[in-house]
């Protein structure tokens, strides 16, 4: 259903877009025959031919019909009452602009509006899959979007059997500089070795994300006693003999550093996944 | 130049006619203006309290259509303890009563009153069975639904915020809008027609001048209001078009809402759409009629307005487009001889034109109605569903000429449903 809808705007575009060029050299052409030219008030109507078409682009269809009925009503009394002062016959032209008028700021409004239809459409199915999308493309971690949701299920695992939830936030150091020096490309591709060697490290039932918006590596575990730390301190210490590439060299010369901040899940202090996340992110502040 | 006494006649209902499209551009324009009003500032419309409403539906042999009408009002966004409906069932000879008695007994607890009238008290058309249905109300508020409408949901409620929101309203109109619209050629034009009528004359003469004609359905009015005029005229067939100018006589408005929407059957066949608009022609006549002394009188501020456009539609146009016909044929036939034809011709196309792009501009208000089919219906309505207007303005002035020769009752012919 909503292919074809995407089909039939598509081809009223198309259809819009042929009808304005056919008008467009009916135009050119009448105006070159008619000897439209001579007259220097059609120079002026012509003018406002084209503001039609602008006004009809950029606002609506509405407003596009409104201004042809304002030109039409003052162009054609106009025509009236200093002709029949002066005896003059009416031309065909003037019944030819005031058709000319109106379908052009029609055809422009029309175009504009499908058009639009057709961006909206494109932004809230880019929204859309974005809501959807669970994992990060370039990392293949988990993205943020389903990281607070998962993280409650952790809690509520803890709350039920006991187990100790914990959650590491891992970000890098000085992250700003090292943009600065190496710039965003190389430091994505740091990142996504980063997020590999992380990936590699930790236990397949581990959960890693990648959020986006904060810059940070979440990683969910489960423990039976309290030896978060000892991971935390084993992530660190792979992190810093990380051997990167060649291209990566001025890393290499700079020492990539990560902080990691740990919290582990306790009801009494914690009761959503939010102030969790808090607390994680509380406790990398102390990791200098 | 003016050569003869056709080239002065001609000149004189060109003028006319160019002064009515004057009349149809202005309003089209504050029509729109009213309409970015509405709808680009849209603020919350919750109601801090709900006031108590009666809603006042009177019905001649609408047995076909009043279960429905009864039922959408019965399912109205609006607190049930806070309205009553009041069906006045004038003079029905159809089993009307029946259903109306089935339905109070469905709905025990609702305040619904049915009250059944007989050729001596009922009987005597809409605005009778209304002052009926106000003697038995109990609202500070009164609304009226035809019986034949489907008011949306929110309808009532819009137009109870509209009224407790604004101290000078008088009455404040919802939309109405063509249920059947699909039926046929004639009901597609109707809708087209309601839907011009509605953003150019109302919504434009409304953002002008803070005027608005009844519209006979969908709209609310202050009990207090209707006790100081003695309800509604017996004796007017269009009792909207007549309660309006006495709320404007009172120094009142009346207030545009076109959140608030209902719709109504149309009719669906030539014989009908004719005594109906003939009834509508001949009540806005009386209306004139009756009025026609507030046109010189200073007070009545922009009454006068309302009154030049009723008599510019229906007479100097009128009589303008006969002119200009008569002599367009007569000169065609050789019989006189014009110098300025070729000017009418033109405001002619001017005409057509304007007529073309305001009911489009209208239609492209509202959802769903700019298509290709509305914009074919469009150009050919002019050459065929105006026409009949023509015809039904005709026959109504010439009946309500005899009306008042003879002496006549007016009668109130109830539009068939379908």
């Amino acid at each position: 259903m909503k292919k074809n809808y995407n089909k039939k705007l598509s081809h009223q575009i198309d259809l819009v877009d042929t009808l304005i060029i056919v008008l467009f050299f009916m135009l050119t052409i009448i105006y070159a025959y008619g000897q439209f030219g001579e007259e220097i008030l059609n120079f002026y109507v012509i003018l406002s031919v084209m503001i039609g078409c602008i006004i009809g682009y950029y606002t609506n269809i509405t407003i596009a019909i409104l201004y042809s009925i304002l030109f039409n009503f003052a162009y054609a009394s106009l025509h009236i009452f200093v002709y029949i002062t002066q005896a003059i016959p009416i031309n065909i032209n003037v019944y030819f602009w005031m058709i000319v008028i109106p379908l052009f700021a029609i055809m422009f409004a029309l175009k504009g509006k499908w058009i639009r239809d057709l961006q909206m459409e494109n932004l809230s199915l880019k929204k859309e899959n974005n809501e959807y999308v669970m994992v990060d493309k370039e990392t293949g971690l988990r993205n943020s979007q389903s990281f607070f949701s998962e993280l409650q299920g952790y809690m509520n695992i803890n709350k039920r059997y006991g187990i100790i939830a914990n959650l590491m936030l891992v970000k890098v150091k000085y992250e700003n500089e090292v943009v600065r020096i190496i710039g965003m490309p190389k430091f994505e591709k740091i990142i996504t070795l980063l997020s590999s060697e992380i990936d590699k490290m930790l236990r397949e039932e581990d959960r890693k994300y990648i959020l986006r918006d904060s810059n940070m590596f979440g990683v969910v575990f489960l423990t039976q006693n309290d030896d978060g730390e000892m991971v935390k301190d084993r992530l660190k210490n792979t992190i810093r003999q990380l051997a990167f590439h060649e291209e990566e060299a001025l890393i290499h010369k700079m020492k990539l550093e990560i902080m990691v901040g740990l919290a582990s899940f306790d009801q009494e202090k914690t009761s959503n996944a939010y102030e969790f996340f808090q607390m994680a992110e509380k406790d990398m502040e102390y990791d200098v | 130049m003016l050569n003869n006494v056709y080239d002065y006649l001609l000149v004189a209902s060109l003028f006319s006619i160019w002064i009515v499209i004057l009349m149809n551009v202005v309003l089209a324009t504050s029509g729109f203006v009213s309409y970015m009003k509405h709808y680009r500032n849209q603020t919350n419309r919750d109601l801090d309290h709900y006031p108590f409403v009666s809603v006042l539906i009177p019905a001649h042999n609408e047995a076909k259509v009043i279960e429905k009408t009864l039922l959408s009002i019965l399912n109205l966004d609006y607190k049930n303890d806070q309205y009553e409906i009041i069906v006045i069932n004038d003079n029905s000879s159809d089993d009307s009563a029946d259903v109306l008695k089935k339905m109070q007994e469905k709905y025990p607890k609702r305040f619904l009153k049915i009250i059944n009238t007989d050729n001596k008290i009922g009987g005597k058309g809409k605005s009778n069975a209304l002052n009926i249905g106000l003697a038995y109300s109990k609202g500070e508020f009164i609304v009226i639904y035809d019986a034949d409408n489907t008011p949306e949901k929110s309808a009532l409620k819009e137009l109870v915020y509209s009224i407790v929101h604004d101290d000078h309203a008088g009455a404040v109109i919802g939309k109405f809008r063509c249920r059947n619209k699909n039926a046929n050629f004639l009901t597609r034009c109707i809708n087209l027609e309601s839907l011009y009528f509605q953003w150019m004359a109302q919504a434009g003469r409304w953002q002008l001048f803070k005027l608005c004609t009844i519209p006979g359905t969908n709209f609310i009015i202050r009990r207090s209001i209707l006790e100081k005029i003695g309800g509604w005229d017996t004796k007017a067939v269009t009792e909207d078009t007549e309660i309006s100018f006495r709320i404007y006589l009172l120094g009142y408005h009346i207030r545009f809402c076109p959140y608030s929407a209902s719709w109504e059957q149309e009719p669906e066949n030539l014989s009908v759409w004719f005594k109906q608009r003939n009834r509508w022609v001949k009540g806005n006549y009386y209306v004139l009629f009756k009025n026609y002394k507030y046109l010189f009188d200073k007070d009545a501020g922009f009454v006068r307005f309302d009154l030049i456009y009723y008599i510019s539609v229906y007479i100097f146009f009128f009589v303008a487009a006969i002119t200009s016909d008569l002599i367009f044929i007569l000169n065609f036939g050789g019989f006189i001889q014009t110098t300025v034809m070729g000017y009418s011709l033109l405001l002619w196309f001017l005409a057509y034109v304007l007529f073309v792009l305001s009911v489009q501009i209208s239609s492209s208000t509202e959802k769903g109605e700019v298509s290709l089919s509305n914009s074919l219906i469009i150009l050919v309505m002019y050459f065929t569903y105006c026409k009949l207007w023509a015809v039904v303005a005709a026959m109504g002035f010439i009946s309500f000429i005899k009306d008042l020769i003879f002496k006549r009752e007016a009668k109130w012919y109830k539009t068939e449903r379908f």
